[in-house]
């Protein structure tokens, strides 16, 4: 079985009586990680645990099976990170800054050398590579952090909002961008705002409200459910009462009904209506968005 | 955790797909490589600290930035390197006219007056640029979550404001030395001899004027959120500390300027300056208040290590 990207032990992080992270325990494996929560809901504090910046108040973390605590260095060799705000010195080139970042990482000169040229390539500044990052657009800046995050290899990145501030066509280019780290063989974990940016680029879903984790699964046991619409065209109260005597909740207006289930609603559906003869129109599975259960875990957490 | 080569991506990183024609004898082929993991050695904090000094190297001279960040550290390089090679070219050119005659440039015990001034203005300059930017602009962030400590980092900064401002000091010296022995009676090697009897006081002036102005400067760059204000403090500082002790009676005993003596960092350099030179004390701080001149080289050191302590307590939470 493959090393956990990240392991969690009850995590907790505090500051003086504020417990920011709160009793963290969760396994998450090898994918690209969306680390969803409302403004101070602890995803930053997060990150700067993962990274190894903040000591646990209690409790355990292990990234790439590595101690955040005890073997901080060696974990940060495989880490990069792309923080939220600033990080890119206005002076200096994006060549140089680049060659710098990686041999800060510990990359020998002329191999730094080459991979600041390979990554400015990858995220589309090589043109650009001798002008000042004081003179770069906003769009242009986050692709350069992006780059300093890869610059050294690593086997995972954690992105810090990394489509804060960037318009619409500076989104796309940045969702593919990370989209495409997957392919590379670096792991990411992507802390945003956006639901639906999170959705188109990630597998694994971190939700985090008030300083604990209330969802930690995959993208698609999140959003899927157990609800399907029903449409019959006759015999609408015997199918709703067959329904609710075999546990279904079933929410109806006319022929149409909403029924959740908590074993598999198609097995159920057929039962019932071959049991009533009743004629179907329609049936079709209730699809949930990353927002709707994000929003359906917040009700709960509140 | 292994990492397997991913096959050729067909993507350029725009979006635009990548052109992939059939190769023959006649015809280019164009092929996106894709991304390339390093498999090479990595050289871990020893490295990252190597790379630290030279980009603060590289900052505080203003090289491979623009012109106008090359103006003050090369006007003040210039203003220590061209009078002393200067007087040397002057020797052997001018008819009669000697080293000895030339002021604080004949001796290297005076020429640290001279030099030691325009040391402090350099220190000004470069300590603020060495730590502060990396706090304005946020790139501590990428330092921390690189195989940095805390320490790795403001030794490198610290390193590299020691060995410039010593290099800064040395390299008239160099040439005063080098030309003193080229003129020596008895032949050049001899000079060399000669004058090289030297080298241990001056190498020992030098380190005491590199950490007794350069600790300072490193301090008020820890708080202080803007270089040009950092410099103006530092400057403001030490110059307080010389109306301070001017104003102090000579051959006192009172305890509150005994106390107060210490405090005059300016001063210390030259007090230790006349202690491996052995020259007669001139009346600085500490031999004013009759105090013995390794006061001075222990008050430089307290300080140098105070500067130490504070940098990493106040470092330590960004890493």
């Amino acid at each position: 079985m493959a090393t956990p990207l990240i392991e969690l032990d009850g995590l907790t992080q505090a500051y003086g009586r504020l417990v920011v992270l709160e009793g963290l325990t969760a396994t998450i494996p090898q994918a690209s990680i969306g680390l969803v929560g409302a403004n101070g809901a602890g995803k930053s504090t997060l990150m700067k645990t993962l990274l190894g910046i903040l000591k646990p108040t209690a409790g355990t973390a292990r990234v790439l099976g590595l101690s955040v605590s005890d073997e901080t260095i060696a974990m940060r060799e495989r880490v990069g990170y792309m923080p939220e705000r600033g990080g890119l010195p206005p002076d200096q080139t994006a060549a140089d800054f680049m060659i710098y970042a990686a041999q800060l990482a510990g990359i020998p000169p002329r191999a730094a050398r080459q991979r600041a040229s390979d990554v400015l390539t990858l995220v589309g500044l090589h043109e650009e590579r001798f002008r000042h990052l004081g003179d770069f657009s906003t769009g242009m800046l986050q692709r350069a952090l992006l780059a300093q995050a890869i610059v050294h290899d690593p086997d995972l990145v954690l992105l810090d909002e990394p489509l804060a501030g960037l318009d619409p066509e500076g989104r796309d280019q940045m969702l593919r961008l990370i989209g495409r780290l997957r392919g590379f063989g670096i792991h990411t974990l992507v802390s945003s705002h956006v639901l639906t940016d999170i959705e188109s680029t990630c597998d694994w879903i971190v939700m985090i409200e008030g300083g604990r984790i209330v969802q930690n699964g995959s993208l698609e046991s999140i959003t899927s459910g157990n609800t399907v619409d029903v449409e019959v065209l006759d015999h609408a109260d015997a199918v709703e009462q067959l329904l609710r005597e075999r546990g279904a909740t079933v929410l109806r207006r006319d022929h149409l009904l909403e029924v959740t289930t908590t074993v598999d609603p198609y097995d159920l559906i057929n039962g019932v209506l071959a049991e009533t003869g009743a004629g179907l129109r329609l049936l079709k599975a209730r699809v949930r968005t990353l927002e709707d259960a994000y929003l359906g875990e917040g009700r709960i957490a509140s | 955790m292994s990492r397997e080569l991913q096959p050729s991506a067909v993507t350029a990183p725009t979006g635009a797909t990548a052109i992939v024609s059939p190769p023959s004898s006649d015809e280019g082929t164009i092929y996106d490589l894709g991304y390339v993991p390093h498999e090479g050695p990595r050289l871990g904090r020893a490295g990252a600290i190597r790379a630290i000094f030279f980009d603060g190297s590289r900052r505080v001279l203003g090289l491979r930035r623009k012109a106008l960040s090359k103006v003050l550290p090369w006007a003040l390089i210039g203003a220590a390197v061209v009078p002393a090679a200067w007087v040397v070219a002057l020797t052997f050119v001018a008819a009669g006219f000697r080293l000895e005659d030339a002021g604080p440039f004949g001796d290297p015990a005076e020429f640290f007056e001279m030099i030691g001034l325009l040391a402090m203005f350099f220190v000004a300059l470069i300590a603020p640029a060495l730590l502060i930017p990396d706090r304005q602009h946020g790139v501590l962030a990428i330092y921390a979550s690189r195989p940095v400590r805390a320490s790795d980092y403001l030794f490198a900064r610290g390193a590299t404001l020691f060995v410039l401002t010593t290099l800064f000091m040395l390299v008239p010296h160099a040439i005063l030395y080098l030309g003193i022995s080229a003129l020596y009676v008895d032949g050049f090697p001899a000079g060399l001899v000669e004058h090289g009897k030297q080298i241990p006081a001056i190498l020992g002036t030098t380190a005491a004027y590199v950490l007794a102005y350069g600790a300072p400067a490193f301090l008020v760059a820890l708080f202080v959120r803007r270089a040009v204000i950092a410099t103006g403090v530092y400057v403001f500082a030490m110059f307080m500390t010389v109306s301070l002790i001017e104003a102090m009676p000579r051959a006192t005993d009172l305890l509150v300027f005994r106390l107060l003596a210490p405090l005059g960092l300016f001063w210390h350099p030259l007090t230790v300056r006349d202690w491996l030179f052995d020259r007669e004390p001139e009346q600085w701080a500490l031999d004013r208040v009759g105090l013995p001149p390794w006061v001075g080289a222990v008050t430089i050191l307290a300080v140098a290590v105070a500067t130490a302590v504070i940098a990493h307590r106040r470092y330590r939470r960004h890493f």
